[in-house]
């Protein structure tokens, strides 16, 4: 019988074995020698194992993100709750914030990064699973001072997303300042990860107050708006570019008539969804799903979805998030109405609450990564 | 079996001989190409397989051939097929890295992640032969910079 070959494994082999190792294991693995440094720290390697882990086909390494009263996070797997293999556990994540007392909420997450802001601290870019954040650079200097004024003032709304053309994270904050008359104004500023600044970019045209955070889809940034100031309703979409930094305005389905009714903006897979109310009492809402093809859009109408109890007021804050569906007979998209969780299945058509969880709302969903907001340059 | 079954030989680098039905070797990609490109001659060489590695992933190779085999049947097959010394897993990597078939290799590879997703550095460094190159002050410097992870 012949000796078994002595099996060192080559590099590439020792790359496609890392690729598939949780985060957590790579970080301590970044001790084992020199070189085992130096590719898990590479951002090729960073890219990949993001790539493999976001296609992953059991959602494993996905997590929901949710915002338990004031201050504090939590998470759980999403396959727990897509599959229902058992109750659902919440884990504590804290929070990157420096003073994590004051109300602090999520504007958005792209992939693995998560972006937080607060009323009293500068925005923050935070990957949970390896626990790094980094706080942006104060923007106060770039804020119109409207508060000075009589019968002013203003609030912020955010957005978070990427821009490939560049490999650039971008944290758009739209400053809309209002009288108690029914005109306002916007100030639109943007930050660049790679830049690390602000700069105030061009307005959209038109008398409007944003009424949503900012949904990042295929390399767009869409915001609600709304005209009507003491409503909030006659509803409008834009869209900022990511990589021109342009505003588009969407025509919105042709059957949510006058654009009366409140909306409430999600992603899915690579398409914005948009939650149109039915009716002023909102008890039940339309799923619309958006294909941008460049010029024009198209709306396609997916299903009806019946409100929880007293949601209707609420959909503001409301999202609906997503899976992409790798496989055909899990055609499934998750609905974060908190306090509930729904699934609607593409193949059964029904919408079904998978979970529920009065303690906290959930937020947002992320994939398990490497990527470090403090690295990237 | 039909008359148009075609038998190649691999040889091992220890000189052993496999006879194997060519529907079977060409779930090798290396084999395949070996095939089409009509230079087989009696008997294909394997310079990076021994016979004993060779005997493992004929093994495997046969049952994922079988007709009519279930999916659950592989699936305890495959289980019990990957629980092997790491010697002997690492040399079936390499065999199915250098025979080119992706399905075997990623489910090696999947079981070695398995094996070492919990294991500290030192234990890595055992399993892969892996000089640590790193003065203890600057591993502790990188220990701290996660120290999370190690709790």
């Amino acid at each position: 019988m012949a000796e078994s070959i002595i099996s060192v494994l080559p590099h590439e082999i020792i790359i496609e074995i890392l690729l598939k190792v949780p985060p957590k294991s790579l970080l301590k693995f970044m001790c084992v020698s020199k070189s085992w440094l130096e590719l898990i720290s590479s951002t090729k390697f960073i890219k990949n194992h993001l790539k493999l882990t976001a296609n992953e086909k059991e959602y494993s390494r996905h997590r929901i993100i949710f915002q338990e009263s004031a201050c504090n996070f939590k998470v759980c797997c999403l396959p727990s709750i897509l599959y229902k293999e058992r109750s659902t556990d919440l884990f504590d994540i804290g929070s990157p914030m420096e003073n994590p007392t004051i109300y602090t909420w999520i504007a958005g997450s792209v992939n693995e990064l998560i972006c937080q802001y607060s009323k009293i601290e500068e925005p923050v870019l935070w990957n949970p699973t390896i626990k790094k954040s980094k706080k942006l650079p104060t923007l106060g200097a770039k804020l119109r001072n409207a508060k000075l004024r009589n019968g002013f003032s203003y609030y912020l709304k955010y957005g978070f997303g990427y821009d490939e053309t560049c490999d650039d994270y971008k944290v758009v904050v739209i400053q809309c300042i209002y009288a108690d008359s029914d005109s306002c104004d916007t100030v639109v500023n943007i930050y660049s990860l790679k830049a690390d600044s602000w700069r105030t970019i061009n307005k959209f045209q038109g008398n409007f107050l944003v009424n949503s955070p900012g949904k990042f889809v295929d390399g767009k940034l869409y915001w609600a708006l709304s005209a009507d100031v003491d409503t909030f309703n006659k509803c409008n979409i834009i869209s900022l570019d990511m990589a021109d930094e342009t505003w588009r305005r969407l025509e919105l389905p042709d059957s949510y008539g006058k654009g009366s009714y409140l909306l409430a903006l999600g992603v899915v897979g690579s398409h914005l969804f948009v939650l149109c109310l039915n009716c002023i009492e909102g008890i039940n809402s339309d799923v619309w799903i958006m294909k941008d093809c460049g010029v024009q859009v198209s709306w396609t109408k997916i299903f009806t979805v019946d409100h929880p109890k007293d949601l209707g007021e609420f959909i503001f804050f409301t999202s609906i998030f997503s899976l992409p569906c790798y496989q055909s007979n899990k055609d499934e998209i998750l609905l974060l109405l908190s306090p509930v969780i729904m699934t609607y299945n593409g193949s059964t058509r029904q919408v079904e609450v998978a979970d529920q969880f009065e303690e906290c709302a959930a937020a947002e969903i992320y994939v398990g990564s490497l990527v470090d907001p403090l690295l990237i340059s | 079996m039909s008359s148009s079954t075609k038998f190649l030989t691999l040889k091992t680098c220890d000189d052993k001989k496999f006879v194997l039905d060519e529907a079977i070797a060409v779930r090798s990609q290396t084999i395949k190409n070996m095939v089409e490109d009509d230079c087989v001659s009696n008997v294909i060489p394997l310079p990076n397989v021994d016979s004993k590695t060779m005997t493992k992933v004929i093994e495997y190779w046969k049952k994922h051939s079988e007709e009519g085999i279930s999916k659950d049947m592989l699936m305890d097959f495959d289980k019990a097929f990957v629980k092997v010394h790491h010697s002997i897993l690492h040399a079936l990597i390499l065999a199915a890295n250098f025979l080119n078939d992706k399905e075997m290799l990623d489910m090696m590879c999947q079981e070695v992640v398995d094996r070492i997703k919990g294991k500290t550095p030192e234990e890595i460094r055992k399993e892969f032969d892996i000089k640590n190159d790193f003065t203890p002050e600057e591993e502790e410097e990188i220990r701290k910079e996660n120290a999370w992870a190690f709790e």
